[in-house]
């Protein structure tokens, strides 16, 4: 018996050992709560060339400006060049877009690409009613579970809200007025920014004149805020905490805000702003609050860079988070580009060819 | 140069943990079969962890040679941690004698990984881990003991527990790309020095009755402070410039950590064929030292006149603290039973089954610590064939065991104090699968 069994015990040993040399494998799992620090994705990773780094769209002798993704798609802030283009002062900040040199601003759709890079796509929205002048900016769209589409965007005269069927269609305004004309702090507001909570009600976080204000709404459509004092049941928006920059903070503006739930079924919102800092450079901050109210500041900027704006939070998974923002291109004519980053940083998206048709 | 402090923080926060195989998953198949439940039963090598005081009931010597090893399947948010498996050799020997009545045994017991022998993780001192899982058990352990047996009803036993592990040198030297750090030109060496660090072991065993044995067992604490040196000597190339820098980095942690335990077991032959065990194991948890420890940081970056606006080098790096783990005490209770299920002339087969409990000594992680851990219930069978009819190879008999063991970690739920955790919110949860096979050879 003995000898038909060793031969056995042999085989046993051997299969045992054959793991002996396997590599180990690598926690690249974790979780992680979106704060950073973002990457800006590479130019191989997005086959888009042009600058800065990260560049996600690539539109010449244009000018883009806040932008925003839902249901994959760029929706974005677009000029086009004057054929008679002022020069711009000579004081003018190379940072900023001249606005004078361009048609007026409307909205465009860009088509989704592979990665998270876009094509020029078509305007969907432009200045008509008389309460919006001449020029419609700033977008952002809150997709509901049926595939319609809230848009929401800023002119002159306030922030107006178009709706579409689905991510594809084409958008319809709502109303004759301004949903919001009037913020908190008796400005005009602009840069609205939408999410939806588990309860159905959807928060509007709005830059206010030098801050951030805050409305809601049980239907998307009619907000209550602050600067309806007729209405019941509002608060003001707080901001805690302090920051580790080293330079003091002046004002926040530009808010981007996503609603995640998170793995342990916690509603919270996330939001991500400009500050501006006594030595005028300009930092990406996030914050998170339960309440929609108060919100907790993150110690340290998200993304480096002293001139990058107008963040837009996309929620990938609870890993994986990407931040669409504006960033400065050193060109006269297209100063600001959008850009894309994704954390954590460690994130790899597959190389993509250059894109010649991108190129223009 | 904003590119590079990121870098540069994820080292200042490193730490690492480690510990021991046997502690987690057990030693021997039939040990490990009835759960460890056998601190008042147990004469085997394996008494050299459970309790050396049962080494002196041998009455032969004893050789088993096996292999080990144990996958988890962890995960956070449902998504697998990637923690290794710990697989490796298990090696024992008991030499037992007799002088006048007066008996002695002695006995070592050998886990020898076979993934690595030695395993260094550093990780950034926010990242969720697996405490007691990720890099815990890869570690080589020795343990040696000797029993006596001063009367028929008592034996006891002292031991001393050996395990491994490393202080490490890390040195980077080249240019680096402060806006593309993939473009960078690094050389690494990395040097590693092997020390061993020591626990006691003791233990009694009382047989009042010859269907009793009650056994009380103390497996001392290990505590192992370890050094981590980085220095980063080159260039950073940023705008044009190419920048001198200096960074060292300093981490003092506890690497490697087991707590004191205390075991009181008992055995009861409830029958002819049937062992029953029970036992209770008081773990001191509460004196856990964390593996996040201090790091110290140098930085120092010539920074040209021309960017002196743009980059500012901090005066001082502040030093990172240790960060308490806060654990508690737990008691572990445990419950085995060892059934013959056929004794014929040839052969005897053996089959035994376990289960034990361990709650969880880690609080909830709501803050900046992220040690995961959960609830652990872990069910064991194992079985063991003796030939008796193998003279005239061996004069003795041969066992060929073979054990299985299941854990399952059931979710726990992390909510974070802060909505903007840089980790955020997670749920862990867990299976284990650990499996083994061994050989014996019992001389008469």
């Amino acid at each position: 018996m003995m000898r038909t069994l060793f031969p056995g015990l042999g085989a046993l040993w051997l299969l045992a050992c054959s793991t002996i040399g396997d590599p180990a494998g690598l926690p690249d799992q974790l979780p992680h709560g979106g704060t950073g620090q973002f990457r800006p994705l590479q130019r191989s990773e997005l086959g888009i060339v042009g600058e800065p780094e990260g560049r996600a769209l690539f539109l010449q002798a244009n000018a883009v400006g806040p932008s925003m993704v839902a249901a994959g798609h760029l929706f974005y802030t677009h000029a086009l060049i004057r054929a008679d283009a002022p020069e711009p002062p000579a004081d003018w900040s190379a940072g900023d877009v001249f606005w004078p040199a361009f048609e007026p601003r409307v909205i465009s759709r860009a088509t989704p690409r592979e990665n998270p890079g876009f094509d020029r796509g078509t305007q969907i929205l432009e200045a008509s009613a008389a309460w919006e002048g001449d020029a419609v900016f700033d977008p952002w769209v809150w997709v509901e579970p049926d595939g319609s589409v809230k848009l929401y965007y800023a002119s002159s005269g306030g922030i107006g809200l178009a709706t579409a069927d689905n991510i594809d269609g084409s958008f319809s305004r709502v109303g004759n007025d301004a949903i919001l004309a009037l913020g908190l702090r008796g400005e005009v507001p602009r840069r609205p920014s939408v999410t939806r909570d588990t309860t159905g009600t959807y928060w509007m976080y709005y830059t206010d004149g030098a801050g951030i204000s805050v409305a809601r709404s049980d239907d998307g459509l009619q907000f209550i805020s602050d600067a309806n004092p007729d209405l019941e049941g509002t608060q003001t928006f707080t901001l805690t905490g302090d920051d580790d920059l080293d330079s003091n903070e002046v004002q926040v503006q530009d808010p981007g805000v996503v609603g995640v739930i998170t793995p342990a079924g916690r509603f919270v919102i996330r939001m991500y702003f400009e500050s501006l800092r006594a030595d005028g450079s300009r930092a990406i901050l996030v914050a998170g609050s339960e309440d929609g109210y108060t919100f907790e500041r993150y110690s340290l900027r998200v993304l480096p860079g002293d001139d990058l704006r107008a963040p837009a939070p996309v929620f990938v998974d609870p890993r994986v988070s990407l931040l669409y923002y504006s960033a400065p291109t050193g060109m006269a004519t297209e100063s600001r580009a959008i850009a894309v980053a994704v954390t954590p940083a460690g994130t790899r998206y597959d190389e993509m060819p250059e894109d010649s048709e991108n190129t223009e | 140069m904003r590119t590079l402090f990121p870098i540069l923080c994820s080292l200042l926060f490193a730490s690492g943990v480690s510990a021991q195989a046997f502690d987690t998953f057990g030693a021997g198949s039939r040990s490990v079969g009835m759960a460890g439940a056998v601190s008042a039963d147990v004469d085997d090598f394996s008494a050299a962890y459970y309790n050396p005081a049962g080494l002196a009931r041998r009455r032969g010597t004893q050789i088993a040679l096996g292999w080990f090893g144990a996958q988890p399947e962890l995960n956070l948010n449902g998504l697998s941690s990637n923690v290794d498996l710990t697989s490796g050799m298990v090696l024992g020997l008991v030499v037992p004698g007799e002088i006048d009545d007066f008996g002695f045994a002695f006995a070592v017991g050998f886990h020898l990984p076979d993934q690595q022998l030695l395993r260094s993780l550093t990780v950034p001192r926010i990242n969720p881990r697996w405490e007691f899982y990720d890099n815990r058990t890869q570690r080589t352990n020795i343990s040696v003991a000797l029993a006596i047996r001063p009367f028929d009803w008592l034996t006891a036993g002292f031991g001393i527990s050996f395990l491994s592990t490393t202080d490490t040198n890390l040195s980077i030297r080249g240019t680096l790309d402060a806006f593309s750090p993939e473009r960078g030109r690094l050389e690494h060496e990395v040097s590693g020095d092997i020390v061993s660090i020591r626990a006691p072991l003791a233990g009694i065993q009382v047989q009042p009755i010859e269907e009793l044995s009650l056994g009380i067992a103390y497996r001392g604490e290990v505590s192992l402070d370890s050094v981590l040196i980085a220095q980063v000597i080159g260039d950073i190339e940023a705008a044009g410039f190419s920048i001198p820098a200096y960074f060292d980095l300093l981490t003092d942690s506890i690497s490697a950590f087991i707590p004191q335990q205390l075991s009181f077991g008992a055995s009861v032959q409830a029958t002819p064929r049937l062992r029953i065990n029970a036992e209770v194991t008081w773990v001191n948890w509460a004196a856990y030292v964390s593996a996040i420890g201090t790091a110290s940081v140098v930085l120092d970056i010539d920074v040209p006149a021309e960017l002196a606006d743009q980059i500012n080098i901090p005066d001082e790096i502040p030093a990172g603290q240790p960060i308490p783990a806060y654990f508690e005490d737990r008691f572990v209770p445990r419950i085995g039973v060892d059934a013959r299920v056929y004794d014929g002339a040839s052969y005897a087969l053996d089959i035994q089954g376990g289960y034990f409990y361990e709650q969880s000594p880690a609080p909830t992680q709501s803050g900046y610590t992220n040690l995961v851990d959960t609830d652990r219930h872990t069910w064991s069978l194992a079985t063991g064939l003796t030939f008796r009819d193998v003279r005239p190879f061996i004069p003795g008999v041969i066992v060929l065991r073979g054990h299985f063991q299941y854990s399952w970690l059931p979710e726990r739920v992390v909510i974070k104090d802060s909505p903007v955790d840089p980790i955020g919110d997670y749920v862990a949860s867990g299976h284990i699968f650990g499996g083994g096979l061994m050989l014996e050879v019992l001389f008469e």
